[in-house]
């Protein structure tokens, strides 16, 4: 994936798989860690990325060119509020994947510090779990099952606020 | 994932019964439910009949649980638990260094004893607190001496009875910091104004549904605002006197003076009207309804008090509840088309009435940049037809753009 603008600066990722991702300096910079390691001149023209696909990878830069060229904040409060709007049915749009690729991206975010898409990303799944029974959440959240409590462990944690459970 | 990221989405659950029902998915997830710091807790949730030792065993264990400070603790109770153990457990959260604190009950009081809520409950020594939110059904709250919210920034009293005390003002006076007060349906005094006296204040929302509904006339007499840093004031309920002394900064005004049907519009209250606007002539949005307008209209010497113009006004609401207009008026036309820049219908609904106060303002506003159109949701096809008939118009000014919201 490359980006249009030829005038600025190009920052290189490269995923697990070995795939190359061209993007402007400015997009990469939504990730904090990356703008350490660019303050930090520490970032050689290729950045590798060994435990990031490149299917979270170009995900990732998706969301990341969508921030980077919103405006920010400080412009014209008249803009912002188009803007804020454009950015949300962005994001909702954006985390309608499947849970274990909103899963790879959480931690991928992570890796690379990028807050509101770990934000993002937890509120999705915080959505598709609440109001769900313990069951559902398991599957969800792929819980292995010998992690399960004991019948014991569990009727004294139901017991302990069983307002929760009624 | 690892633990930080799973305390994250326990804290993007909306309810606390949601965060704990996570301690049963497995053993990792045991007791990670106790880090969440923000707590919500309602008794009118989703049980079919309430119990009232569960709840309150509940409630206990999630206040006692932890040694972690709270960010916030809303809880809803109603009127099953007495004051002492609500109190018990707002001395919890409060121990806890609690920032936002949102409370919806109504003391449980023995036969006989009628009991005002003894506040700012203990929070005497409360520096943390920075929003508070109280709904108290009616019961009336009493402020001790020794009370400071060195921190508060937010206030709401809803159904706050401050009947014969001055609890807005003792408010304002402990809470140097407060820049939003919001008075929801409080019972307030009779005699003089309630005086809205602060120096961070910023935004001032005022709505009596419940006593327009219940003709509580006599509960309301007026309003004095001294406020430099006000941005954004809203008022709906019972005509009262404003007095606007020191609001310089107001930016948005919303003033929706009661308007059930068949109420007699009043001249009176139209000259104070003119009044008031002339001292917020300097605003940039402004929304009233029409009651409001018919007033002033009614005013027998508009003339002399109406503003001549509002040089910033950039956004005009008329909110039409019902069919009158008064566009024939001379002022109204006059603000309308002088310095308005953007003009947003609600429930439009394509009426000829309507159409022809777009048209009138397309034709002569020469400032106009944007008029949006948010229509019914029934109007689909009466709205392209209309906004192709409007986009014909020679319109006044060359840039305005005509926006339809479906």
């Amino acid at each position: 994936m490359s980006t249009s603008s030829s005038s600025s600066k190009k920052i290189v990722l490269k995923s697990a798989d070995n795939e190359t991702f061209e993007i402007d300096e400015i997009v990469a910079l939504e990730s904090q860690a990356i703008k350490n390691m660019i303050e930090d001149e520490c970032a050689d023209n290729v950045i590798p990325l060994g435990n990031i696909d490149s299917k979270t990878l170009s995900k990732i830069i998706e969301y990341c060119k969508k921030h980077a060229e919103s405006p920010k904040k400080d412009d014209n409060a008249d803009i912002d509020e188009k803007a804020v709007e454009d950015l949300k049915s962005f994001d909702a749009e954006f985390a309608k994947v499947d849970m274990p690729l909103i899963q790879d991206i959480l931690m991928a975010a992570n890796f690379l510090n990028i807050d509101n898409l770990i934000g993002l990303m937890c509120r999705t799944i915080a959505d598709r779990i609440k109001g769900k029974t313990p069951e559902e959440i398991r599957k969800i959240l792929n819980i292995n099952k010998n992690d399960l409590l004991s019948p014991e462990q569990e009727a004294k944690a139901r017991e302990e606020n069983s307002w929760a459970f009624d | 994932m690892p633990d930080p990221i799973l305390h994250l989405i326990l804290s993007c659950l909306p309810t606390t019964e949601d965060v704990v029902r996570t301690s049963i998915l497995s053993t990792r997830w045991r007791y990670l439910w106790t880090s969440v710091s923000s707590l919500d807790i309602d008794c009118s949730r989703g049980k079919k009949r309430f119990k009232k030792i569960m709840f309150k065993e509940f409630v206990n264990s999630v206040l006692l649980n932890k040694t972690l400070d709270l960010v916030s603790f809303r809880l809803c109770c109603l009127n099953h638990y007495d004051v002492s153990t609500v109190t018990q457990w707002i001395q919890e959260a409060i121990m806890r260094n609690v920032k936002s604190l949102d409370l919806m009950f109504s003391p449980r009081v023995k036969f006989g004893v009628i009991s005002a809520v003894p506040t700012p409950f203990y929070l005497v020594t409360v520096d943390s607190l920075e929003v508070l939110r109280l709904c108290l059904y009616g019961h009336s709250l009493r402020a001790s001496d020794g009370t400071r919210f060195r921190a508060l920034r937010v206030l709401e009293l809803n159904q706050v009875d401050c009947f014969d005390v001055d609890l807005v003002e003792q408010c304002l006076e402990k809470s140097p910091l407060l820049e939003e007060l919001s008075l929801i349906d409080c019972l307030i005094k009779i005699v003089d104004p309630v005086c809205i006296s602060s120096p961070k204040l910023k935004s001032l929302i005022i709505r009596n549904w419940k006593n327009v509904v219940y003709k509580c006339e006599r509960f309301w007499c007026g309003l004095e605002i001294s406020c430099p840093e006000l941005l954004f004031f809203e008022y709906v309920g019972r005509k009262g006197e404003f007095i606007l002394k020191n609001v310089d900064s107001l930016k948005k005004t919303l003033i929706f003076p009661e308007d059930t049907l068949q109420q007699k519009v009043s001249p009176r209250l139209g000259k104070a009207m003119c009044k008031l606007l002339a001292g917020i002539s300097h605003v940039e949005s402004l929304s009233l309804n029409l009651y409001f307008i018919r007033c002033i209209d009614a005013a027998c010497d508009p003339d002399r008090n109406f503003p001549a113009s509002f040089p910033n006004l950039k956004k005009l609401e008329e909110h039409l509840m019902t069919d009158y207009w008064v566009l024939d008026e001379v002022e109204t036309r006059r603000i309308l088309t002088r310095h308005l820049k953007k003009v947003e219908f609600l429930e439009f609904n394509g009426e000829k009435l309507k159409l022809d106060i777009a048209c009138f303002l397309l034709e002569q506003g020469n400032l106009l940049e944007e008029m949006v159109f948010r229509w019914d949701y029934e109007y689909h096809e009466k709205a392209k037809k209309a906004v192709n008939k409007m986009s014909k118009l020679n319109k006044a000014s060359s840039t305005v753009k005509l926006i339809s919201v479906l």
